[in-house]
């Protein structure tokens, strides 16, 4: 069983903090009636309508079509026979082209396991079977040479087409195993020649317009949702570029005056999104998820050997799926689709309550305290910003015009990040638990929430903590700890933070601003059962609302989708796009969904690369204003973990934060309501649209913004 | 937290992604070199990806930032130069006319100040030239020469001067450029490299026959990769190999290489290199895998990008070929792999700190002030800003200020020069202060002795105390009268307490010279000072020593016997004790210009300890001179008998750990 602290069980810690992770109940598989109708002309027979969608499906290989009845457009599942008749690509690859989905599998026996080979609806031999199931279609595969098998079911909802895979139509009865599925590659794919652009997660939002030409692509965008798998060393050694993992399960496609924006509605931590552009796997392009059941690995037989390669053998199980939601018109494009998913997540209860109107924006500043570092043969903290310091700061920014500001203290633990696990009494240096508390109330009294920063993820080898029961299992069944530090399971976490989040109440901590629950999501490889990310999602979830509920508010940085409903705060809001080749423009999406809903901030204003650039994006994006401080010069702190904070002395910054709160004030009518709108005006102007009408045009070659007042503003 | 470990990581590691979660900026890292420190850090971006263009490409081979401020692309497999203007888009192409003019396999462009274009057109075996209107003018071919012989004339990289004279690297040519004047006559080979003088190539000759050596590969010399030319006309070749030996030469007109040869960092795997009109040199470097800037003298500044053959990423270039510099300090390198030309440009920060450098470079430190300034507002980790600020404060004569952002950046010199300021201040206000001191201090040593003596005649110390006082005093004289003073101690036995109060004043002395000498000569942050490790360092040569002469001695008839040798050898530390003193004291007050006293002092020191310890090997074992050097030399081996035999037995038993490490793991952490 699953040791969490003091000997109590991970069930028993997760239902003392009223964390709820048991995963969503498993669709069955039905066993409904064969559906055997008589097709049109074209081949598709009518399976389903609402008002707004008619569901069609091929009876020969389960290929479907989505009318919209409102437009008379029809989506469909395979590009048409005229386009197929154009395509250059033969053999697999064209009958992939034809097929609803591409499965992928494995031998689980005898050598060579970790060679790939994939089957579709056209393959050899394959035997479909589809059924009427209540208000859908469920069309299963089954291929009896590999006694392979995999069921999709299709249903119309209001706002489009639902797909999913349950996983109980999963069947792996020989010696095949399922390694992929690629769910509807070719839904609604478009030639170079079309209007129109893909949408991809990369970033803030990120459009692959068909018609531009760009160079040297050899691999399509194909990347794991919230990231690749931690534990698994043969991610770490990966393309030389950096970039940012994906933090929302959406993707999407317009075409002409017709878009459509799928959410990844269930099981979306073990899917890759994917958008390829003509001439890597077709001559279209196309975009779909790519749900993975397995995954390939390296492990080491011995510190000396060379690591191999093999397939993980547990799979992913869990049902999938995919909700396609149709645009037409003018709502057609990627605000349309902000709109869409932001529209699903509130009635999924994925987001929170609406901000209440402010009358003047907060200011998020962070106060580093301080780290340790070693010197002359020991350990030692060194101080950047005391408590009584970080009020005098706050005392000088208000008098210089700052209305509303929120505070995250970082660095407060005792020896800082020096043994992870022992983190009070609170640092000395800084004053200790009574200045903490006479900073604190100070703060409160003027209206100012005072929120403490801390990891509860990584857990360091100077501490108590032991990895082997603390420790998540690594995709090789190690307890992963890497040069000394471990991570900590998600029940780990989640009764350490509780543990500090019951001592910091009696301080009057009105929050905690958590590093790794916004950002980071693994597997842990439990031998008797993969608890999945899934699983570490609802655990950190429950820890927020935790965290809410005892203090009052709960941070996280990223903002990866599942946090959404319980945050009251993300930091470091993916505001960059990860510099590909293939994706031609950076949208606001993500922000867009938020606006209104829950706070942002982008890199700190006092670390940015490009002050001016990253400024106008702060704005453009509905971002509020960030800082990072020390009253201190920074570079006391260039021995320590810390020394990142290139420049944060306060004096120096004040004039800079003061000026800068300024300008983000004058938005402040803006700070609940939605964004609408967003477009392109010029190469350098962009404007952006919320719900009163009011239009916030930023000028990026001018350095400047201007605000057309709509009717609330 | 686990996070910010990882910016911790140095360069060569930079492009393996740690366990991290992956996030925002750039996809490259941005590092500066501390030429003080020789090391890497971070530091945010000094430049930023601002596209990758593709003009048609298919294998742009080399690319050159003409004077007109275009890019000039030489593309190797569709036979034409491309010109590019500085916002990517395509402007002209050359040589695709058929006729005379007709290029093959073009590898290397030269676009000269009077607008015409050089191509080195390597299918021609030729170089054609282009006028301003991008015709055909005329071509080189390879020039009747009996020098040249038999080698093939494949031009593949040149550069023309100001007369018009062109510098042509030959396909994998290792006599260097073949020099051409403007009429095509052969002016001899230029700036060939050395040939590869290795220690193992002159253990081959030593050891293998004439036969032997003639089925060895000859030692050659590297082939020049590439070649620039800049506003002065000097000659700079990229070479690549040898671990970053000679990797830039800069040559004047006589082929002489100002660099000296020198190892340039992060030159390896040298593609290219490029200069800017402020005399910075860019390359780019696939082993470390980075687009490197330098200053004037080669020494590293900043290092970014990274190469990576799949790439996908703007700012990471697949398989570069070439690297340019524009006027407005844009880099652009021609990429192979994706088959296009990436540009990067200056950020904000970037042309703050590189407009400061080159100021300081020119020694214009006054009108560097406002960038260092700047630059210091947006990052106050980065070590050249306290250099180049201690600069400006030590010409403002500001030296207090000075000294310390020496200090802060390590710069010695610059330390050195502002203390020397301090010292002439201090001197000159307090002279005659300084002067009644030194007097008073001779008169008070002159009859303070005279003063205790007779203070000690009236008031004689217990009797006990002569014996022990005698022993130290002892310590003393052994310095001077070796012989003496050895053959004395022989005799005597001296109590342990008095051999460890001694050993304890040479460790404490150790300590002093650790913590308090100067910081010119032990230029160290003293907080990362590895204690344990250095007075390691230190006792364990001279343990070994006395285990060492105690065995070797007793087995070749020396009388020795091993309490005696600890005694002498506790004893011939003397010189040690009392000349770290005066060292001590000198590192305080002197400047690198009169380092040599110090220097001079510390080697008096160590001459010193070596006959003193030579003298009571002698006298304690009672050898003649000869028997004392052959058995000291002895000595010398089996110290390093036993130490390599110290470091068999750890490495062996750190195996035997690592095996029970790993088992212990398997077993706890594998279910």
């Amino acid at each position: 069983m699953l040791l969490g602290r003091e000997g109590a069980t991970a069930a028993e810690t997760l239902a003392r903090l009223g964390i709820d992770a048991a995963p969503p109940a498993s669709a069955a598989v039905a066993q409904g009636e064969l559906w055997q109708p008589v097709p049109e002309a074209d081949g598709y027979a009518l399976a389903a309508q609402t008002d707004a969608y008619g569901l069609y499906v091929r009876p020969d290989n389960g290929g479907i079509a989505v009318l919209d009845r409102r437009s008379g457009y029809r989506w469909t599942s395979s590009p048409t026979r005229e386009e197929l008749a154009k395509e250059k690509v033969k053999g697999l690859l064209l009958s992939n082209l034809q097929s609803a989905f591409v499965l992928t599998y494995v031998r689980s026996k005898g050598a060579d396991q970790t060679i790939r080979e994939s089957v579709n609806s056209l393959s050899p031999g394959v035997r479909t079977t589809i059924v009427k199931d209540g208000d859908g279609i469920q069309a299963s595969y089954s291929f009896p040479d590999k006694k392979l098998g995999v069921t999709i079911r299709y249903s119309l909802t209001e706002a489009g087409l639902k797909v999913s895979v349950p996983a109980a139509g999963i069947v792996e009865d020989g010696d095949y195993a399922a390694f992929s599925l690629d769910l509807l590659p070719y839904f609604g794919a478009a030639a170079a020649s079309d209007d129109g652009y893909l949408f991809v997660p990369d970033g803030p939002g990120g459009l692959i317009r068909f018609n531009a030409p760009r160079a040297g692509i050899s691999k399509g965008y194909l990347h794991e949702v919230y990231g690749a798998e931690l534990t698994n060393s043969a991610n770490w050694t990966r393309d030389a570029g950096m970039r940012e993992d994906i933090a929302y399960p959406v993707f999407g496609l317009k075409k002409g005056d017709q878009a459509f924006v799928a959410v990844l509605a269930k099981g979306e931590g073990a899917a890759q999104i994917a958008a390829m552009p003509p001439g890597i796997k077709s001559s279209l392009y196309n975009v779909y998820s790519s749900q993975m059941y397995r995954e390939e690995y390296l492990y080491r037989m011995s510190r000396l050997a060379a690591p191999t390669k093999a397939v993980q053998k547990q799979r992913l199980d869990f049902d999938r799926e995919v909700e396609y939601r149709f645009l037409s018109g003018q709502k057609a494009d990627y605000s349309g689709m902000a709109e869409s998913y932001r529209d699903y997540l509130i009635a999924a209860g994925s987001l929170g309550k609406p901000l209440q109107p402010a009358e003047h924006v907060p200011l998020y500043l962070k106060i580093m305290g301080g780290n340790y570092e070693k010197a002359f043969g020991r350990v030692r903290y060194v101080a950047a910003t005391t408590f009584a310091q970080a009020g005098e700061m706050m005392r000088s920014l208000r008098s210089k015009g700052v209305a509303a500001s929120k505070v995250a203290f970082y660095g407060w633990q005792n020896m800082g990040d020096y043994d992870m696990e022992k983190r009070f009494p609170i640092e000395s240096s800084l004053g200790g638990e009574s200045a903490a508390k006479a900073f604190i109330g100070e703060m409160k009294a003027a209206g100012t929430d005072v929120s403490f920063y801390e990891d509860f993820l990584w857990v360091d080898g100077h501490s108590s903590a032991s990895g082997k029961s603390g420790a998540v299992r690594a995709i090789d069944g190690t307890a992963f700890i890497d040069e000394g530090w471990f991570m900590a399971k998600p029940s780990f976490t989640a009764a350490s933070a509780a543990a500090a989040v019951d001592r910091l109440k009696k301080l009057g901590v009105s929050g905690i601003l958590y590093s790794g629950l916004g950002d980071t999501t693994f597997n842990d490889y439990e031998p008797s059962g993969i608890l999945s990310r899934g699983y570490t999602s609802r655990v950190y979830a429950g820890l927020l609302s935790y965290t809410r509920k005892e203090l009052g508010s709960a941070g996280v940085f990223r903002g990866n989708a599942y946090t959404l409903s319980q945050a009251d705060y993300i930091s470091s809001l993916p505001s960059e796009s990860s510099y590909d080749f293939l994706i031609d423009e950076t949208v606001p999406f993500y922000p867009m969904v938020l606006h209104g809903y829950v706070p942002y901030t982008f890199g700190e204003g006092n670390l940015r690369d490009d002050e001016r650039k990253e400024f106008l994006r702060a704005i453009e994006y509905g971002a509020m204003p960030s800082f990072m401080v020390t009253h201190d010069d920074s570079r006391k702190l260039k021995e320590s973990a810390s020394n990142f904070l290139y420049s944060s002395r306060f004096d120096k910054w004040e004039g800079r934060i003061v000026e800068e709160y300024g300008q983000f004030d004058s938005l402040a009518g803006l700070f609940a309501r939605r964004i609408t709108a967003h477009e392109k005006l010029s190469a350098d102007r962009y404007a952006t649209t919320y719900e009163d009408g009011t239009r916030v045009i930023v000028d990026y070659a001018a350095g400047s913004f201007s605000v057309e007042k709509g009717g609330g503003a | 937290m686990k996070k910010w470990i990882a910016l911790l990581l140095v360069a060569a590691l930079a492009w393996i992604a740690a366990p991290e979660p992956a996030s925002a900026g750039l996809p490259y890292r941005t590092f500066y070199y501390d030429s003080n420190q020789s090391d890497w850090f971070r530091i945010q971006p000094i430049y930023t990806p601002a596209g990758a263009y593709n003009a048609d490409f298919q294998e742009p081979a080399d690319l050159q930032a003409g004077p007109d401020g275009s890019i000039y692309v030489a593309d190797k497999k569709l036979d034409r130069i491309v010109v590019l203007r500085k916002d990517g888009s395509l402007d002209r192409r050359i040589g695709e006319e058929e006729g005379p003019g007709s290029l093959s396999s073009p590898e290397g462009v030269f676009a000269a100040p009077d607008g015409s274009v050089y191509v080195a057109d390597s299918g021609n075996q030729r170089i054609a030239v282009f006028g301003t209107d991008g015709k055909f003018r005329r071509e080189y071919k390879k020039p009747d020469s009996p020098l040249l012989g038999t080698e093939h004339f494949v031009p593949v990289k040149l550069a023309v001067d100001r007369r018009g004279v062109m510098y042509i690297a030959l396909n994998s040519s290792y006599q260097g450029l073949v020099r051409l004047s403007p009429d095509g006559e052969f002016m001899g080979y230029f700036g060939a490299n050395k040939a590869d003088t290795s220690m193992l190539n002159w253990l081959k000759k030593l050891i293998l026959n004439k036969e032997q050596l003639s089925k060895e590969k000859a030692a050659l010399p590297k082939p020049i990769a590439n070649v620039a030319i800049d506003g002065d006309g000097f000659i700079y070749t990229a070479t690549a190999g040898g671990e970053g030996k000679g990797a830039v030469r800069k040559l004047n007109a006589g082929g002489v290489d100002a660099f000296k040869n020198k190892t340039l960092v992060n030159g390896n795997g040298i593609v290219d290199a490029a200069l800017d009109d402020e005399g910075f040199l860019y390359d780019v470097d696939t082993d470390s895998g980075f687009i490197t800037l330098y200053d004037r003298s080669a020494e590293a500044l900043f290092a970014f990008g990274a190469v990576d053959k799949e790439t996908q990423q703007y700012g990471i270039v697949g398989y570069p070929t070439a690297i340019g510099v524009d006027s407005e300090h844009a880099v652009w390198v021609a990429d192979s792999a994706t088959k296009t030309v990436h540009k990067f440009v200056r950020t904000e920060f970037g042309r703050e700190a590189l407009k400061a450098m080159a100021l300081y470079a020119d020694g214009r430190y006054e009108e560097s002030k406002p960038y260092w300034d700047a630059v210091y507002a947006r990052n106050d980790m980065f070590n050249a800003t306290f250099q180049g600020l201690g600069k400006v404060y030590l010409h403002e004569g500001d030296n207090r200020r000075a000294l310390s952002f020496m200090r802060t950046a390590f710069d010695t010199d610059g330390y050195s020069k502002a203390f020397w300021q301090i010292r002439l201040d201090w001197l000159q206000n307090r002279f005659v202060l300084l002067f009644a001191g030194i007097a008073a201090l001779l008169l008070l040593l002159r009859y303070g002795r005279k003063g205790i003596k007779r203070l000690l005649r009236r008031h004689p110390l217990p009797e006990k105390w002569s014996r022990p006082l005698g022993h130290l005093r002892h310590f003393g004289s052994v310095m001077i009268h070796p012989y003496e003073g050895f053959y004395r101690l022989k005799e005597t036995r001296i109590p342990a307490w008095i051999t460890l109060t001694l050993l304890a004043a040479v460790l404490a002395v150790k300590l002093a010279r650790i913590y308090w000498t100067g910081f010119l000569f032990h230029p160290v942050d003293l907080a990362d000072v590895n204690l344990p490790s250095e007075l390691g360092l230190f006792i364990l040569p001279w343990a070994t020593w006395i285990i060492a002469n105690y065995l070797v001695c007793s087995v070749r008839d020396g009388e020795g016997r091993f309490r005696e040798v600890v005694q002498g050898s506790t004893y011939a530390l003397a010189p040690y004790l009392f000349l770290s003193i005066p060292i001590l004291i000198l590192s305080n007050i002197v400047t690198l210009d009169e380092k040599v006293l110090v220097a001079s002092l510390t080697t008096v020191t160590a001459i010193w300890l070596g006959v003193l310890f030579i003298v009571m090997t002698q006298v304690i074992h009672n050898f003649d001179f000869v028997e004392t050097i052959k058995n000291s030399a002895v000595t010398v081996f089996a110290i390093g008998t036993i130490w390599l035999f110290g470091f068999i037995i750890f490495g062996l038993s750190y195996n035997l750990l690592d095996f029970f490490q790993e088992l212990y793991k398997e077993v706890n952490f594998h279910p």
